[in-house]
């Protein structure tokens, strides 16, 4: 995987997207300085967002963060009020002079004076010779400023803005630009940044396979998204993917990340791609309320992104052109218009943050076509006959929504499940047995009035086409009613719709399906005689209304047939996948018997409209 | 004179060391491991196994576990203090606080031919020649005798070893060439303090890598 994107990082820089050794970090607090380098003004940046979520800052391509630990290390243009100016915000009490109270108040004081230093150092040294203005400024103000200094400053010391500071950087006031605006001071930082990758270490690089300096810890990567934290505009420290921080971890006596030798370039390559993805919707997306799906190609087109988004995440519209560029990259065709091969190495990443350290939970690899192919495959097992207008594609948000408690609008499906299921669409593999297993558990509670939802059935169908059961063959897994089965669990559920639909055409009552569904389905032998008995009494007052005889002879022919397929005695128990078997049958029965029943109303309503007598076969 | 097992098991683990943490298995054998698996059926100071050659006879497939681990290890100045004070020394670690869930992505029903060959050492025992290893190699093999459970990356993962008697068809997955980028191929242990990792790049074509010679010194024989 990390040489996945340290490719895909180079794919960006042969595209111009990003700079080596740059990222693009968020500044929200701005210092104006004038042409001797005083402090002028001290400027907030941000703006609330468009999401609605949190805040916009300016973002700007910046020298990129140094990897910190306990380590000082200065960063050039942009850093924290510590390394900055050498302030730290600080929570503490003073006595009012006028009240004689203590109160709780919030200060800028001195921290670490070797950050400062440090930054100072590293500014004056690059800036030393750079003979514009806006340089000489900054290079001023590193002269004069002083953290003591400035503590003491109650103008800067209790100054709302920098004491919430968390990313700080320059602007120029003599001409209104920041001082990363002048390309000649940003590009100063791409020598710098070469040095500092001469350091650490030599040993064979486990992605180039070349001896390279060895870094001992990776920048961090920005911070992955959960359900509360979903915001791209983040100031927070994120966590790294690869570090070696227990003992437990560490191997054969080597320290940190020598037990995973990457070399410089790579390890800063494959971070920074990552950090690009991260909240750029192209490339992100937040599945459940913890899994981050990051994906990629090696190539710098995009158009591929969007295509999977509109397939498996389903939050692209599918216009005409995505369809038909569908069409052709699932023939294995190539797409010119938009740039699309269906050869081209596409990569799905799941990565979750975790205590300390991101986890990666699974990592795909494959051909943008098969990929294409797995979900499409994925989606004709979940096809299924159903009155209710449906979409294309049933999102695997909804899949997921069938195995909570759907009157609970805050359920959440098991995070893992989510993972596990789409990995396996994405794979091509089976479905997990967790998915059908709560997916049983409501329906066995009873959750829609009419026992199964669609969806319901479209989940059954797919899982026991990826998972064949002796007991629920193919012939079954359709996607409408099969009459020709002689599968005893299928006929079962099929006649037990049949009885509902007897009860609701005679009474209009459904407690039938209600009362008798989880018994029937477990213990057929036991119930289905109370269940004729019912039915029988159902039929007798269809039969004796002129209205309704002619639908009560095509469902006692409809009853008979079904008990032809079904053998002498019922079985005593169904197993879970027979029980499965029967709410298929159930649902395919159900939805026939309505669709019939929905369309014979309609041409009696015609007919009626029409003046037409004619009585109808159907009911 | 090559010498041929055939290997098979539920789970395999060849864990990437960059993601050693949350384990993430490689997608094939690594020669190291497949080295430990000939070394546990036989194995003498003086002599090294090298493996040539791996192929791949089932779909690579993965799959997640988790598992709830410790994260220190076994603090040997205690284990020193309580023997010297002729103590039992603390043999378990069952401390709630140092455990936590690790994430493994492992290799499912994995089955492999691997093919390897001998090297003597020039200061080896007068008496030991490929002849003799070789007719002992194959009459433990035959009788299912090893050193120690041969195993696949992890110790739980246990591997089955028989003697190959022939190559079974390519799974359709694995036709045409796959590059595996660069791994593992094993450890150099001049420098028994600190062994390097060492890295090949990796090429599978139908299912079969061909690993290239690279003269290292191993554990308990020199380069």
């Amino acid at each position: 995987m990390i040489r996945s994107l340290v490719r895909f990082y180079d794919s960006l820089l042969d595209s111009g997207k990003v700079r080596f050794g740059y990222s693009h970090p968020n500044i929200d607090t701005l210092i104006s300085i004038d042409k001797d380098g005083h402090i002028v003004n001290i400027i907030f940046t941000g703006t609330p967002s468009e999401t609605g979520k949190g805040m916009d800052y300016l973002k700007h391509e910046m020298p990129a963060k140094a990897t910190r630990g306990s380590n000082t290390k200065a960063q050039f243009l942009w850093d924290n009020p510590e390394y900055m100016l050498g302030l730290v915000a600080v929570k503490m009490e003073i006595k009012d002079e006028t009240t004689d109270k203590t109160i709780k108040v919030k200060r800028m004081t001195p921290g670490k004076i070797q950050k400062f230093n440090a930054t100072k150092e590293l500014h004056q040294r690059l800036l030393r010779n750079i003979d514009i203005p806006a340089a000489k400024a900054l290079y001023a103000f590193f002269d004069e400023y002083s953290p003591e200094k400035a503590a003491s400053d109650p103008t800067l010391a209790e100054n709302k803005t920098l004491l919430q500071a968390r990313h700080i950087s320059f602007r120029f006031a003599d001409d209104g630009l920041n001082i990363f605006d002048y390309p000649e001071i940003l590009e100063l930082w791409t020598e710098e940044f070469a040095h500092t990758l001469e350091n650490g270490p030599k040993m064979q690089c486990l992605v180039t396979g070349k001896i390279e300096h060895i870094p001992l810890t990776h920048d961090k990567m920005t911070k992955l998204f959960t359900s509360k934290h979903s915001s791209a505009a983040s100031l927070g420290q994120g966590a790294s993917l690869i570090s070696f921080d227990k003992n437990a971890f560490k191997s054969y006596g080597f320290d940190q990340n020598e037990n995973a030798p990457i070399g410089a370039r790579s390890a800063f390559k494959y971070v920074a791609a990552l950090n690009y993805m991260i909240g750029n919707e192209t490339y992100h997306k937040l599945i459940g309320d913890r899994l981050n799906v990051l994906f990629w190609t090696s190539t710098g087109n995009d158009n591929y992104q969007k295509i999977i988004r509109a397939q498996i995440f389903n939050d692209v519209p599918i216009t005409p052109e995505i369809s038909a560029a569908m069409d052709r990259l699932l023939r294995g065709l190539p797409v010119k218009e938009m740039d699309l091969d269906p050869n081209t190495e596409f990569c799905i990443a799941g990565l979750t943050p975790n205590s300390g350290r991101n986890a990666l939970k699974f990592f795909l690899k494959n051909t943008f076509g098969d990929f294409l192919k797995n979900v499409n495959e994925h989606y004709e097992r979940l096809r299924i006959d159903t009155i209710v207008e449906q979409q294309p594609y049933l999102p695997i948000w909804r899949i997921l929504r069938e195995t909570t408690f759907e009157k609970d609008p805050h359920a959440a499906a098991n995070p893992r499940l989510e993972e596990q299921i789409l990995s396996a669409v994405l794979n091509n593999t089976p479905y997990p047995a967790a998915l059908m297993n709560n997916v049983s558990i409501r329906i066995r509670a009873g959750s829609t009035e009419d026992r199964i939802s669609p969806s319901q059935a479209a989940i059954i169908k797919a899982y026991y086409l990826k998972r064949p059961k002796s007991e629920f063959p193919q012939e079954i897994l359709t996607v409408s009613l099969n009459p020709n089965s002689d599968n005893v669990a299928y006929n079962l559920g099929r006649l037990f719709a049949v009885y509902a639909e007897l009860q609701r055409r005679a009474i209009g009552a459904k407690t039938v399906a209600a009362r008798y569904y989880n018994s029937a389905s477990n213990m057929p032998a036991g119930t289905f005689p109370t269940l004729h008995k019912l039915a029988q009494a159902y039929l007798n007052k269809l039969e004796n209304t002129p209205r309704t005889k002619g639908g009560a002879v095509y469902l006692d022919r409809l009853i008979a047939d079904i008990k032809d397929r079904l053998p002498e005695n019922y079985p005593k128990h169904l197993t879970r996948t027979q029980a499965n078997a029967f709410d298929l049958g159930y649902y395919h029965q159900h939805n026939d018997l309505f669709v019939k029943y929905s369309n014979a109303k309609d041409a009696k309503n015609d007919a009626a409209e029409n003046g037409d007598e004619k009585e109808n076969q159907n009911g | 004179m090559s010498f041929t097992i055939e290997t098979w098991g539920r789970f395999a683990c060849f864990t990437r060391p960059e993601f050693s943490v949350e384990r993430y298995s490689y997608e094939v054998i690594t020669p190291s491991a497949a080295r430990s698996l000939f070394e546990a059926i036989y194995w003498h100071p003086g002599m090294r196994w090298v493996i040539d050659r791996i192929m791949v006879c089932n779909p690579i497939r993965f799959e997640s576990i988790t598992r709830n681990e410790v994260i220190e290890t076994m603090n040997l100045k205690e284990v020193d203090k309580a023997l010297k004070r002729g103590q039992t020394p603390p043999a378990l670690i069952v401390d709630q606080k140092i455990h936590t869930q690790r994430s493994n992505i492992v290799l499912r029903d994995v089955r492999y031919i691997i093919q390897a060959h001998i090297e003597l050492d020039s200061d080896r025992p007068k008496n030991l020649t490929e002849r003799k290893i070789t007719e002992i190699f194959y009459r433990r093999l035959l009788k299912g005798q090893t050193h120690h459970s041969p195993y696949f990356g992890i110790r739980e993962y246990c591997a089955n070893i028989k003697y190959c008697s022939g190559i079974p068809e390519v799974p359709k997955e694995l036709m045409g060439v796959k590059d595996l980028g660069q791994m593992l191929y094993d450890r150099n242990y001049s420098n028994p303090e600190r062994p390097a990792p060492i890295f090949f790049h990796a090429v599978m074509k139908n299912g079969v890598i061909d690993v290239p010679y690279i003269r290292i010194a191993q554990k308990g024989a020199k380069a």
